[in-house]
C-alpha cells in the first residue's frame, strides 16, 4: 500500500514513514474494523476531522453514515473530534459497528 | 362506565344497529329543546347531549342545568372542553346511566333487540390501530368517550372523546357513490399524567398519541358522520379545525400519499404524527413540542471525550412504542453517572452498549484453543484507564437480538479471596425484563473476567471463577413488547439508588432485598420515556442558550438599540432543509418588512433627534435563497434597494465578506445570518489543506484507490 501511496503524495509519505508523529499535521494509518472482520486502512492527517474517514468508509462500505457507530478503544467518536486529540497513535484501530436498537419483538 | 349488555354488545358485533331508534330519540328531543336556555352563544348548533335530557328526567342528579356547557367556543377549545369535562365529568356519568337505563325500560316497546344509548356504532370493514391491523373493528362513538372493540384484545382501546385531536374521512374514489368506502382518520393523543419533574412546577404527562384509520362504506359513513356530530359538539369542533385551519397542508400529504397507502401503510402515522400534532391547540405535550422539532444535535457530556451524539433521530425512538437505540441507552447511562457523587464514582464502572456486541461478535469467529485470550484482546483497551477490580459494580448492557438486557458484575475485587459475606460477593446478574430470552450471555461474561483476571493477576483463577454465581435476578418485567430498553435503564437507575456498599447472595434468601418482581410498577417505567425526552430537551435548550449567549455575533446584534426583539434570531427558527425554503423565503420576508418598518421609524427618529450613525441598520444576509428562491421571494430587488436606509440584501449562497465589497455600504452595519445551523455551526467544520488528508487503502483491493479531496472542497465557506 505504501508503494501507490509513494506515487500519489511522495514528499509527506517519505516524511511520515517510521517517524515518530509529534508535531501536529502528521499523517498516520488507522484501520476501520468492520463488524463482518473486513478491514479499510485510512491514512488521515492527525489534525484532520474524523468526519471525512468515516464519510469515506460509509461511502465505501454504502452504508448510511447514521447506521454506523465508531469506536476507538471503547470510546463512541465524534466526526468533529480529530486522531491527534484521541492520542490516535499509528496503526490504531477503529471499530465500525451497526447501531444497536432493542424493544423484545421477539 | 357504559356498561354494555350482552345484547347490546351482539349487537355490536353484528355491526348492525338500527339507527332509526336513534333518530327517534333525537327527534324528540329537539321538540323539547326550543324552550330551554341552551341557545345562548355563539353555537346555533343543535346540541342533543345529556344536558338538554337531564330535566326531561328526574332520576338524575342535580347538575347545575342551566350552565352554558356548550359555550366552549372553537377559540378556546382547550380549557373550554376541559372544563366542560370537569364540570360534567362525574355527576354527568350518574346521570347518563341513569338515564339509560330509564330509557331502557321506558322505551323496551320500541327497542326489540337492544336498549338504547347515546352512542353511534361504527363498524369498519378493515381497520388499522397504530401498527395493528384488524378487520371488522367495531367502534362505537359515545358522548365522551370512544371504544374500539374487537375480538383481538390488541385492537380493544377506550378514550376519553377530549383526545381526540384529528378526526376526518376521506373518499377513496368519489363521494356520492354508496358502494365506495370512506377512509375516516383519527388521531387521539392521550394525556395521562404519571408525576412530576424535579423542578416541581411542570407535570410530565405521558403521552400515547395514536391513530386509528377505519375504512367504512360511504352511505354509511356520511349517516354515521351526522350522527356522531349530533353526540357531541366536540366531535364537530375536531372535524372542523381541521377543516379551517388545518387542512390545506393535510390535502398536500393526501395527494403525496395515496389513500391507499393511507389505509394499508403505517405511513399516515409516521407522517402525520410529529408534524402534525404540534399545530395542534389541545395536547400540551412535550413529545410533540416545538422544541422537539428544532432538536437537532446533542453532545452529552460536553468537553468528555467520551460523549454521547444524540441527533434528533435518537429522540425520535423515546415516541411511544419506539425501540430504544444505543445512543439513548448510552446517553441516559452517562446521565446517570454524572449524577453520581464523586465517592460513587469510583465505586461503578459502566460498559457502553457495544462492549457486549464486540464481545460476542468476537466469540463467533474464533475458534480454538486461544480462543478466550484473542476475544479479550479485542476488547482489551476498553478498560486500559481503569481497573475493573477496583469497582464495587460494572454494568454491561446487553443487546442482542433485538433486545436489551443488563449484566451488574458484583464484587470483582473480592474475587479468590476467602469468602466473606459482609465483604460483598462476587457474582454476576443478569437484569432481563423478559426472561428467557437472553440465552448464553454468561460464556462470554465469565470469559472476559477471566482473561481479564489472568491479565491483572498474571495467574489463572479458573478455581475462583468457579465460584463465582451468575444469577438470573428476578426483577419486574415488561408488559409490552418495546419497553425492554427502558427498563433496563430504570434497571440501572434504581440500583444504582439501592446499590448497597456490600452486595451479598446470603443475606437474604440467596438474594438481595430489592431485586424483587415488585421493585417498580411498569407504569414508573413507561413513563421514563418522556422523561428521558424531556431531559434531552432541557439538556439540549440550556447548551443552546449558553451558546447563543456566546456567540459574539449575537451580542454585537443585541447591543444595537430598537432592534433586539428582531434580531435576536434563533438559529433554529431559521433552520432550513431544502424542502422548507418556503417558510424559510416568508421568514426572511416577514423580517425584512419588520426591518423596513423599524428603519422606517428609526430613521425619522435619527432625522429629529440625531441618534447615531447608521449602526440600527440591520442587514441579513440570506445564505440559502438560491436563484428559484430569489424569484419566488416576494420582495422585489427594487424594493430592496429602495428602502435606503434599511440595507436590505438577498445574495445567494455566498459568504457575508464577499458582500462587504458590493455598492451597499456596510460599514458599522451588524449582520445577522440568517441561515441554516449547518453552516453557522461551521465552527468545527473541517479546515482542510490543498494536500490530501486522507488516503484509503482497501486491503481487498489490490489497488487502492484515493479520496479524492476535491469531494470535499465544497464545504461551505465562511
Amino acid at each position: 500500500m505504501a508503494g501507490v501511496e509513494d506515487s500519489s503524495n511522495p514528499g509527506v509519505q517519505h516524511q511520515d514513514e517510521k517517524k515518530p508523529l509529534d508535531g501536529a499535521g502528521q499523517h498516520i494509518n488507522l484501520k476501520v474494523k468492520g463488524q463482518d472482520g473486513g478491514e479499510v486502512f485510512f491514512r488521515i492527517k492527525s489534525t484532520a476531522t474524523l468526519r471525512k474517514l468515516m464519510n469515506a468508509y460509509c461511502d465505501r462500505q454504502s452504508v448510511d453514515p447514521s447506521s454506523i457507530a465508531f469506536l476507538f478503544d471503547g470510546r463512541r467518536l465524534r466526526a468533529e473530534q480529530t486522531p491527534a486529540e484521541l492520542d490516535m497513535e499509528d496503526g490504531d484501530e477503529i471499530d465500525a459497528m451497526l447501531h444497536q436498537t432493542g424493544g423484545a419483538s421477539s | 362506565m357504559l356498561d354494555h349488555g350482552p345484547q347490546s354488545k351482539k349487537a355490536r358485533v353484528a355491526g348492525e344497529v338500527d339507527f332509526s331508534v336513534f333518530n327517534f330519540e333525537m327527534e324528540m328531543e329537539e321538540e323539547q329543546v326550543p324552550s330551554n336556555s341552551y341557545k345562548s352563544g355563539s353555537s346555533s348548533y343543535f346540541f342533543p347531549t345529556a344536558y338538554q335530557r337531564k330535566p326531561k328526567y328526574p332520576v338524575t342528579s342535580s347538575s347545575p342545568s342551566s350552565k352554558p356547557v356548550t359555550s366552549s367556543a372553537p377559540s378556546s377549545k382547550r380549557q373550554g372542553r376541559q372544563s366542560a369535562r370537569d364540570k360534567s365529568g362525574d355527576e354527568n356519568q350518574v346521570s347518563i346511566s341513569g338515564y339509560n337505563s330509564k330509557q331502557g325500560m321506558l322505551r323496551n316497546k320500541d327497542v326489540v333487540s337492544f336498549s338504547i344509548r347515546n352512542e353511534v356504532i361504527v363498524t369498519a370493514s378493515r381497520a388499522r390501530l397504530n401498527q395493528h391491523y384488524g378487520r371488522f373493528l367495531t367502534v362505537i362513538f359515545s358522548e365522551k368517550h370512544i371504544e374500539v372493540k374487537q375480538a383481538k384484545e390488541i385492537l380493544s382501546r377506550k378514550w376519553q372523546r377530549d383526545d381526540l385531536c384529528v378526526f376526518k374521512s376521506f373518499y377513496k374514489f368519489h363521494t356520492e357513490n354508496a358502494d365506495e368506502k370512506a377512509i375516516v382518520v383519527l388521531l387521539l393523543h392521550k394525556r395521562r399524567v404519571f408525576g412530576r419533574c424535579s423542578d416541581n412546577e411542570c407535570t410530565h404527562p405521558s403521552d400515547v398519541t395514536e391513530t386509528l384509520v377505519m375504512e367504512i362504506k360511504n352511505d354509511k359513513w356520511k349517516d354515521q358522520q351526522r350522527k356522531i356530530f349530533e353526540l357531541s359538539q366536540g366531535y364537530r369542533e375536531v372535524w372542523k379545525r381541521i377543516e379551517t385551519e388545518e387542512m390545506p397542508k393535510y390535502k398536500e400529504r393526501l395527494t403525496r400519499y395515496p389513500l391507499e397507502e393511507l389505509s394499508i401503510n403505517a405511513n399516515l402515522a409516521r407522517k402525520v404524527e410529529p408534524e402534525r400534532i404540534p399545530e395542534m391547540s389541545s395536547p400540551s405535550s412535550s413529545w410533540l413540542s416545538p422544541e422537539l422539532r428544532t432538536f437537532e444535535t446533542l453532545v452529552y457530556p460536553q468537553g468528555d471525550p467520551d460523549a454521547v451524539t444524540i441527533t434528533s433521530k435518537d429522540v425520535d425512538v423515546l415516541r411511544p412504542m419506539g425501540f430504544l437505540n444505543d445512543t439513548i441507552i448510552d446517553f441516559y447511562i452517562k446521565y446517570l453517572q454524572n449524577q453520581l457523587s464523586d465517592k460513587d464514582k469510583g465505586r461503578f464502572y459502566f460498559f457502553n452498549s457495544f462492549f457486549f456486541r464486540k464481545l460476542a461478535d468476537s466469540s463467533i469467529k474464533y475458534t480454538g484453543p486461544n480462543r478466550g485470550k484473542i476475544v479479550y484482546d479485542r476488547v482489551r483497551k476498553w478498560t486500559r484507564k481503569v481497573s475493573l477490580f477496583e469497582k464495587d459494580y460494572v454494568f454491561i448492557p446487553v443487546n442482542q437480538s433485538l433486545h436489551w438486557s443488563l449484566i451488574i458484575v458484583c464484587h470483582l475485587g473480592n474475587l479468590g479471596s476467602s469468602p466473606d459475606e459482609s465483604r460483598g460477593t462476587p457474582c454476576i446478574l443478569h437484569l432481563d425484563s423478559m426472561e428467557g430470552n437472553h440465552e448464553g450471555i454468561e460464556e462470554h461474561i465469565r470469559n472476559y473476567i477471566l482473561q481479564a483476571w489472568i491479565e491483572e493477576h498474571q495467574s489463572s483463577a479458573d478455581e475462583a471463577l468457579s465460584h463465582m454465581k451468575y444469577k438470573e435476578a428476578t426483577v419486574p418485567q415488561q408488559i409490552n413488547h418495546c419497553d425492554c430498553g427502558i427498563y433496563l435503564l430504570h434497571y440501572v437507575e434504581l440500583f444504582l439508588k439501592g446499590a448497597p456498599q456490600h452486595f451479598s447472595l446470603a443475606s437474604f434468601e440467596g438474594f438481595p432485598y430489592f431485586l424483587t418482581r415488585t421493585w417498580f410498577k411498569s407504569s414508573e417505567a413507561s413513563a421514563k420515556r418522556s422523561a428521558i425526552r424531556n431531559l434531552l430537551i432541557r439538556l439540549y435548550q440550556d447548551y443552546h442558550s449558553s451558546a447563543t449567549d456566546k456567540q459574539p455575533l449575537q451580542e454585537q446584534v443585541t447591543s444595537s438599540q430598537g432592534t433586539e426583539e428582531l434580531l435576536v434570531i434563533d438559529v433554529d427558527d431559521v433552520c432550513i432543509s431544502s424542502d422548507s425554503k418556503a417558510i424559510h423565503s416568508d421568514l426572511v420576508a416577514s423580517l425584512h418588512r419588520q426591518i423596513c418598518e423599524e428603519v422606517e421609524g428609526a430613521g425619522k427618529q435619527a432625522m429629529s433627534s440625531d441618534v447615531g450613525p447608521g449602526v440600527e441598520t440591520p442587514l441579513i444576509v440570506d445564505l440559502h435563497s438560491d436563484d428559484e428562491a430569489n424569484e419566488s421571494s416576494p420582495l422585489e430587488d427594487s424594493q430592496i434597494l429602495d428602502s435606503v436606509d434599511g440595507k436590505l440584501l438577498h445574495s445567494s449562497s455566498t459568504s457575508a465578506h464577499e458582500h462587504s465589497s458590493s455598492p451597499l455600504d456596510f460599514k458599522d452595519t451588524p449582520v445577522v445570518l440568517a441561515s441554516s445551523d449547518e453552516a453557522v455551526s461551521n465552527d468545527d467544520s473541517v479546515k482542510f489543506s490543498s494536500s490530501a488528508d486522507l488516503v484509503v487503502v482497501d486491503r481487498y483491493n489490490s489497488s487502492p484507490s484515493f479520496d479524492s479531496d476535491d469531494d470535499h472542497k465544497n464545504v461551505r465557506g465562511r
